[in-house]
């Protein structure tokens, strides 16, 4: 329905609908000795907007419809309609209220920005420009969510990008439907192809360097209000395992950080179900010192080897998600406890051995080296089966589970680049995704960008 | 889109045909080719690498021809009958090719690792893991085998330097022994069987058959063609050619020992591989040729359903029969466990008496009349479970070392327990086991292993050259004053026998046998001559063209002669005949080279030993044996 030249019929018309909204307000006044009223959401429209709304002062949009109008009001932008004008000015404000930017809290570096993403779309839309100061960088603004009609941003480099995957990108985003998105992890289930994957097929930043650098690298960042995480995509393999400061530092370090990660990830899935097969079946591959060893550590623990692994394992998981629901410093506290707890108790008590108090406690250190914590999260449900299987048969049952997980993983992509890629398919780019992959060649050497990137478009 | 075309690269399939193959071509090209070659197998290996590069190039040849697989192309240019002919062959091929790998395969794990179990057993979580396979496209297999490329080759190339360093330099020379026919026909029958290019054919859609595809697998043959002739080096190396044919396919995995052992753990992937791509193959020819009867195809499906679900749910209630049935629930956990640090055995009037050192400071006595009792009374007696796989010595008492049925006993004991290391070590006591049993397990291991300058030299690189089947043989005799008492080795041989080499001597001084050792000679029936030492110095002399002597001169004690002078140089003279005797007999019954004169010969003359390399038999029937006897009177 569009809105008519009349102030009293469209008013009529959005007071109607805005009935009951007690946070939207209305205010009437007069410009130029017209008669206007705006619409607007008391926190999200601050008395500067209204200060440049009386001085003529604005960034504005036209708008034409009742619908376009009520959409401007909800997204927190003011809405203008003036007597004898027909349609309304849609007027820019500084959104709802957020956060704003803090510090980064769990992707910290070494060095870098401590900047972290704000709960605005806006706001980190801001940041990412700040660092990328082109034209080239384009950003698509949506509106998505049939209630919640939430901004969404996608963030790409236009001349660097795959047209293809953007547009694969734009469908995707146009091709779900729901009711309200309260965060980005929303729009990263309803697009992801993989579902039943627990492996991530998008990666999620709080970091506003991080997307910048990955836009740069042909790479799509999709921004969402009410989240601080951005989603990157398309990802494989390597990028759950790279961090920002990889590049600000020199490449030995980085390269030896960057294996250890490796490693990290390998232990964190395998080390359990190691020790378990291990001491089970195939103790001739241990020292007999340290057999002696452990069967001493062990001697009166009522439980079996594979129980044992498995309960601690599952406290470790309980004192996990225990401190990241306990507010504040009773969190540190609880984790201390728990360790406590779990280690020193439970030894004293012969609940438990060192030895799995030891392997518990590796895995777990394993666990938090790898920089991704979604990406771990698949680690972790995977050492279960892993540690199953190895009760079974022990090193064969662990090495059929490594089997599994890479057909697994050899049969996902991320819009459709291989999500094992730079191990395979690496003819993609010539081969040279591998100077950054398990080890990260000198900044020098590293002139062209990755795969993700516009074959045009390559050189840096 | 973009990169999921459904097409593999060149690279790629280089990949898959490395990682998929080179685990069969490791396990079954040295076995196959030197069974039927002998030393020429390496030869019959590298001409069946030839002969698949020139057929893959064929077959690339034909590619370029069709723009489909060549079913497809087949049915395309109206040949649908002889599509479905060749679907059938190669399907029944890739589907025993297959059935054989997984049995390889599980042969594999139960020898390597998992002793206890069942092979079906070990068979079902592997079906299963298959069937999830089967269901990834092309690209995503090409992906699979692209990542674990390196995981596979590593591993290989780690037990060849290990492995290297344990070859016998006159195992490997010389070649090109062997006859020619043999070597190209078996060339070619293994080309046959495990052409993995001809796939290509069926695979044409996925791929372009331009230069760089045809270097590629090209490459690809020639890397697992080397590895397999690497393998042969090595194997044949070690156990030389008579011994790694009487072993079996693992035995260079064990020879690596026990932590090296996990790199084996390579083949299971590759071999997976191979049974995976055999898989696809050969449900693709299935495919072909029940395609258009969409009544079979309905069935099919079902049929493929029910199998799928009757596998998941016989996995899961072999899942739990595993459980409740196999080892996993009575394994013991590793506190419950004694580890078996040493043993000693004494044999007395038919009963062993066999004292446990265990690696917590304890020693555990046990008798009993048969040594195969002796690892289950051992958990009866002390609750705790025996683990063998840690002993590094057994301390064997004279007693046992001359009766030859104890002496067979504690071998089949040795035989039996498969977990037992290769490097254990032999020792025999002064008198009796029990009088050492001060002496730790690694005590002794350390006393011998320090003195193995000397040993290696002789023994060790003679334990190597002789090679017995099973286990590592060398043995010297040591004293309550841990000290070794001379430089003697004694090897186990696989037939249960024992061989003392004097080190110093540098030759063979002593064989214990079955048939010689306590054995008593009664000399017309008047005299009994009982053999209790036995030495044995073995000279070799070529006389004629092709004729060798053996002297050999054995030393006894006799008693019960007679006072007489003349009577008594009579009976010695008789009783030296009648050994001679005694001795020819058992040596041309059992046909057996007691005193390794073939081994000798590679020293002393080398083209008598090439020339006998391939064909012992007449080696044997050329040997003719001087007895000497001397003796003392008791």
């Amino acid at each position: 329905m569009k809105l008519s030249d009349s102030l009293n019929e469209n008013t009529l018309v959005l007071d109607d609908i805005f009935k009951d909204c007690n946070d939207i307000i209305k205010r009437e006044f007069t410009i130029n000795e017209k008669k206007a009223v705006a619409y607007f959401v008391e926190t999200a429209v601050s008395s500067v907007t209204l200060e440049e709304i009386a001085l003529g002062v604005t960034d504005t949009v036209k708008v034409e419809t009742v619908q376009d109008a009520v959409t401007g009001v909800l997204i927190g932008d003011a809405v203008v309609i003036i007597e004898g004008d027909t349609g309304g000015i849609q007027i820019k404000s500084i959104g709802y209220p957020s956060l704003g930017i803090s510090e980064v809290e769990n992707e910290k570096t070494m060095r870098g920005s401590r900047e972290a993403f704000s709960e605005s779309e806006k706001s980190n839309t801001a940041l990412i420009r700040k660092r990328v100061r082109s034209t080239d960088l384009k950003v698509i603004e949506k509106s998505k969510g049939r209630y919640s009609n939430t901004n969404v941003a996608v963030v790409y480099m236009d001349s660097i990008v795959r047209k293809n995957v953007l547009k694969e990108v734009l469908e995707a985003m146009n091709g779900f439907s729901t009711d309200g998105i309260m965060d980005s992890g929303v729009i990263e289930q309803l697009t992801e192809k993989f579902s039943y994957s627990p492996f991530p097929q998008y990666q999620v930043t709080e970091r506003p360097d991080r997307a910048a650098m990955a836009v740069l690298d042909g790479r799509i960042v999709i921004l969402s209000d009410n989240s601080p995480n951005a989603l990157i995509l398309p990802v494989n393999y390597g990028s759950f395992f790279k961090t920002p400061d990889d590049y600000y530092r020199k490449f030995q370090i980085s390269s030896f950080t960057r294996f250890i990660r490796y490693i990290a990830a390998f232990l964190a899935m395998t080390f359990p179900a190691f020790y378990l097969s291990v001491i089970k079946f195939h103790t001739e591959i241990i020292p007999s010192q340290l057999a002696l060893s452990f069967s001493k550590a062990r001697a009166g623990v009522p439980f079996s080897a594979f129980m044992e692994v498995i309960l601690m394992e599952l406290s470790f998981e309980l004192i996990r998600e225990a401190s990241v629901r306990i507010p504040g410093p009773m969190g540190n506290t609880m984790g201390i406890v728990g360790g406590l707890i779990v280690g020193s108790a439970a030894v004293n008590a012969k609940l438990a051995s060192p030895i799995i108090v030891i392997v518990v406690a590796i895995t777990a250190l394993c666990s938090f080296a790898v920089p991704n914590e979604e990406f771990v999260a698949a680690f972790r449900l995977m050492k279960y089966l892993l540690i199953v299987l190895s009760s079974f048969w022990g090193v064969y049952g662990l090495v059929l589970g490594l089997i599994g997980v890479t057909i697994h993983l050899a049969g996902l992509n991320s819009f459709h680049f291989p999500y094992l890629s730079p191990a395979c398919s690496g003819e993609i780019n010539k081969q040279y995704d591998k100077k950054d992959f398990l080890i990260k060649y000198p900044a020098k050497k590293m002139n062209l960008r990755s795969m993700f990137s516009s074959p045009y478009n390559r050189e840096k | 889109m973009f990169f999921e075309n459904g097409r593999i690269s060149a690279g790629q399939i280089y990949r898959m045909i490395v990682t998929e193959f080179v685990g069969i071509t490791i396990v079954t090209a040295p076995l196959i080719t030197a069974d039927k070659c002998g030393r020429d197998g390496l030869i019959a290996i590298f001409l069946s690498g030839v002969f698949a590069t020139i057929y893959t190039l064929v077959i690339l040849k034909i590619c370029e021809a069709m723009s489909d697989s060549l079913l497809e192309e087949l049915d395309k240019r109206g040949y649908k009958k002889t599509g479905k002919i060749i679907a059938l062959v190669f399907g029944f091929k890739y589907l025993a090719a297959m059935v054989v790998t997984m049995f390889l395969l599980a042969n594999m794990v139960r020898q390597l690792l998992l002793s206890c179990y069942q092979s079906y057993f070990v068979i079902i979580p592997m079906a299963l893991l298959l069937i999830y396979s089967f269901t990834m496209d092309v690209e995503a297999r090409a992906r699979f085998y692209e990542t674990i490329y390196h995981f596979v080759l590593i591993p290989a190339i780690i037990v060849i330097f290990i492995s290297f360093g344990k070859c016998d330099r006159w195992n490997i020379t010389p070649l090109f022994m062997g006859n020619m026919r043999t070597t190209v026909l078996t060339a070619f029958i293994y080309m046959l069987m495990s052409a993995p290019a001809e796939m290509l054919l069926f695979s044409r859609k996925h791929f372009s058959p331009d230069k760089e595809m045809k270097k590629q697998t090209a490459r690809a043959i020639a890397v697992n063609t080397l590895f397999g002739m690497v393998y042969f080096i090595m194997d044949v190396g070690i156990y030389g050619i008579r011994g790694y044919l009487s072993g079996n396919y693992l035995s260079i995995m064990q020879t690596v020992g026990h932590i090296e052992s996990i790199t084996s753990l390579f083949l299971i992937i590759s071999m997976f591989g191979a049974v995976n791509c055999y898989g696809v193959y050969a449900v693709k020819m299935y495919e072909h040729i029940l395609k258009g009867k969409p009544d079979y195809q309905y069935l099919c499906r079902w049929v493929a359903v029910i199998v799928a679900a009757i596998i998941a749910s016989t996995g899961v209630m072999n899942g739990m029969m595993v459980t409740f049935a196999t080892e996993i629930s009575r394994r013991p956990d590793i506190e419950d466990t004694d580890y078996i640090q040493a043993m000693g055995i004494d044999y007395n009037r038919g009963r062993y008496d066999v004292w446990y050192q265990v690696a917590n400071d304890k020693n555990v006595y046990w008798h009993g009349e048969n040594m195969q009792t002796a690892a289950e009374d051992y958990e009866y007696m002390t609750s705790g479970s025996a683990d063998f796989s840690h002993m590094s010595a057994i301390v064997l008492g004279r007693n046992v070392l001359e009766s030859k049925k104890a002496l067979g006993n504690v071998a089949d004991f040795i035989r039996s327990h498969s977990q037992i290391a290769k490097d254990l070590l032999i020792v025999a006591a002064e008198e009796k086991a029990k009088d050492v049993d001060g002496i730790k397990g690694s005590d002794i291991s350390k006393m011998f292993h320090g003195n193995l300058p000397f040993f290696e030299c002789l023994s060790y690189q003679y334990v190597d050259v002789v090679k017995d089947k099973y286990k590592c043989i060398m043995l010297g005799m040591i004293s309550g004053e841990k000290v070794p008492e001379c430089q003697k080795a004694v090897l186990l041989n696989s037939d249960g026998t024992l061989s003392i080499l004097d080190i110093n001597a540098g030759k063979m001084i002593a064989l214990m046998n079955k048939e010689m050792t306590g054995q008593t000679f009664r000399i017309k029936n008047v005299y009994q001559y009982r053999v209790i030492e036995n030495h044995y110095d073995v000279n070799l002399k070529i006389i004629g063209r092709e004729t060798i002597g053996v002297n050999i001169t054995l030393t006894g004690s006799i008693k019960d002669l007679s006072e007489n002078t003349r009577t008594k140089d009579r009976q010695l003279e008789s009783i030296e005949q009648e050994i001679s005797k005694e001795i020819n007999d058992i040596i041309y019954k059992n046909n057996m080279d007691y005193f390794r004169v073939y081994d000798r010969l590679s020293v002393s003359d080398r083209s008598l030993w090439v020339k006998y390399m391939g064909n012992r038999k007449a080696l044997y029937k050329r040997i003719y044996y001087n007895v000497f006897v001397k003796y003392h009177i008791s």
